[in-house]
């Protein structure tokens, strides 16, 4: 292996646009944890959901050029079904007294991920499709990269910005902060908690499709899509700690760095390994993850 | 006498231990009630009740004649009943004013957000917390997140009741007197109702005209705290029968 500044220039900058990608799926599963309680182990089909949709809307109604208006139209229909399936799914682990609410919700989330894996092949069959992409190749100094990249990045740094925004500025957003913190307290406060459930799930989801609808060009549309995207997504949660926002932030990036840098430098074919591997040494160095708190609330 | 809050009957089973046993309580409008009783009488059981966060097995539940029995924690809220809690139920990440702003805004759908923040800087001076606007309440000693609970629940237009769980437990003379000016005043200029849980007599005798005292999860006594202090039966709940 040669080493030179270009490649290692290159390899940070995929490194980073990918990881930023990742950011999103991690911070999907990292909010909807933190307001709902739950792991929701079916947020890679939300992500093969997302790029379905991202799929169909460009390629059978808008065509290429409106690419973006396709991704949002995608990460709201996530958003919508991902409403409409939490009162019916999770809702009923808070209606009655449950004595293990994690075994309900995961059991009722794998569920979920292989109804909707067996929905996405009777749809649309066993194949990979992929939406059509005419951007073109965008030039970082001397470096080209792929525009369907550059766009994908973009977009999801967007998306982290209008979330950001939500969050930190609206009443829904103080509302979600203060459930994560107290269900309780929450409620006799007057805010009704079941709303904020299935706000919170729709929009978690609804970051996973977004993240499928922008990566459909690069990675393809099928049936197991968001399997990998799902591994990803928990070994940034590993890596930044459940239930912190920052630590999905940058745990995503750094997945996305270490992967890209020892593809690049070491051996592509164990691309894969390298997350592992850096799952590992924090779980052994920090197990609570970089930004994650010591224990859980009971 | 004209009631705001009346319950009938309210019962509540843990397992084999019966917390609260057919409790009749009736509160006037503006009253402030002391709540008080041996650890372990059914006191916080009772406020859980009232508040939703907690269903009865039997009994009903009437707030200016609407019927709160079984409905959830927030919709009691809604409806002009905000409480704290014994070990404060703060946000803990969040800062001093946000904690202040949620029951707010929960009560009036943001449409008046400045007005709520105006009303955060009146209260927050008040309770002397002035300075920890912008700190995250997890940093407040025990004291100042009694304040703040009791100061959320100020902060929300219409409150009828305000239900407060041993907000006098383990805090400091000085923040004591704050939170006690902090009550007569919401009593004294909008009418607010109080139901207060507490051991502490001498405030007790000082805020509660009327004293509802709970022994073994029945209401036994109810009446001025002189009057209640004379009866052989409530001494010896408090002090053991030896002593009666």
């Amino acid at each position: 292996m040669i080493f030179s500044t270009e490649l290692l220039v290159q390899t940070l900058l995929s490194g980073l646009m990918i990881g930023v990608l990742y950011a999103l799926m991690a911070l999907g599963i990292t909010f909807i944890y933190s307001i709902v309680k739950t792991i929701n182990w079916a947020m890679g089909e939300f992500y093969m959901i997302g790029s379905y949709l991202q799929f169909v809307a460009v390629h059978f109604l808008l065509g290429p050029r409106w690419w973006w208006l396709a991704a949002i139209l995608s990460a709201a229909g996530t958003f919508l079904i991902g409403a409409i399936l939490e009162p019916i799914l999770i809702k009923p682990m808070y209606a009655q007294p449950m004595q293990r609410r994690d075994d309900y919700a995961t059991v009722v989330t794998i569920a979920l991920l292989l109804l909707l894996r067996s929905l996405a092949v009777a749809l649309g069959g066993p194949n990979q499709y992929r939406p059509e992409s005419d951007l073109p190749v965008v030039w970082i100094g001397p470096l080209p990269q792929e525009g369907a990249r550059v766009a994908a990045f973009v977009c999801a740094l967007l998306a982290l910005g209008v979330f950001w925004l939500v969050i930190k500025k609206t009443w829904v957003g103080l509302a979600l902060r203060a459930a994560a913190q107290n269900r309780i307290a929450v409620q006799t406060s007057g805010v009704n908690v079941d709303r904020l459930d299935a706000a919170a799930f729709a929009i978690g989801v609804a970051l996973a499709g977004f993240a499928g609808a922008l990566l459909a060009p690069l990675f393809m549309v099928f049936p197991t899509n968001g399997a990998v995207t799902t591994v990803k997504g928990f070994e940034i949660i590993v890596i930044g700690g459940l239930g912190s926002i920052p630590g999905a932030l940058i745990g995503g990036v750094l997945l996305g760095l270490v992967e890209s840098l020892g593809a690049a430098f070491i051996s592509s074919p164990y691309q894969n390994v390298y997350g592992f591997i850096l799952v590992i040494l924090v779980l052994i160095v920090k197990p609570e993850g970089l930004f994650g708190e010591r224990g859980r609330e009971a | 006498m004209h009631i705001l809050l009346q319950a009938k009957g309210l019962t509540k089973r843990y397992g084999g231990l019966l917390a609260n046993d057919a409790v009749d309580l009736k509160i006037a409008p503006g009253e402030i009630r002391g709540l008080i009783g041996p650890n372990g009488a059914g006191k916080t059981t009772l406020v859980n009740l009232l508040t939703g966060v907690e269903r009865p097995d039997a009994g009903r539940i009437g707030l200016g004649g609407v019927d709160l029995t079984g409905l959830a924690p927030h919709r009691i809220a809604a409806l002009g009943v905000m409480r704290t809690f014994q070990v404060a139920r703060l946000f803990a990440n969040l800062s001093v004013r946000e904690n202040l702003m949620v029951a707010f805004l929960a009560a009036t759908k943001s449409a008046r957000m400045r007005d709520g923040l105006a009303r955060a800087d009146d209260l927050l001076g008040r309770a002397t917390l002035a300075g920890l606007a912008d700190a995250p309440a997890g940093t407040l000693s025990g004291g100042q997140r009694m304040l703040l609970q009791a100061c959320a629940g100020f902060m929300v237009p219409d409150v009828r009741l305000h239900v407060l769980d041993e907000p006098f437990a383990g805090i400091n003379p000085v923040v004591k007197d704050v939170l006690i000016s902090l009550i007569e005043r919401e009593n004294a200029g909008q009418a607010r109702a109080f139901l207060i849980v507490s051991h502490e007599m001498a405030i007790v005798r000082r805020l509660c005209p009327i004293v509802t005292v709970m022994v073994q999860g029945r209401v036994a006594a109810e009446g001025s705290l002189e009057e209640i202090a004379r009866k052989p039966e409530i001494v010896a709940a408090y002090l053991g029968r030896a002593a009666a």
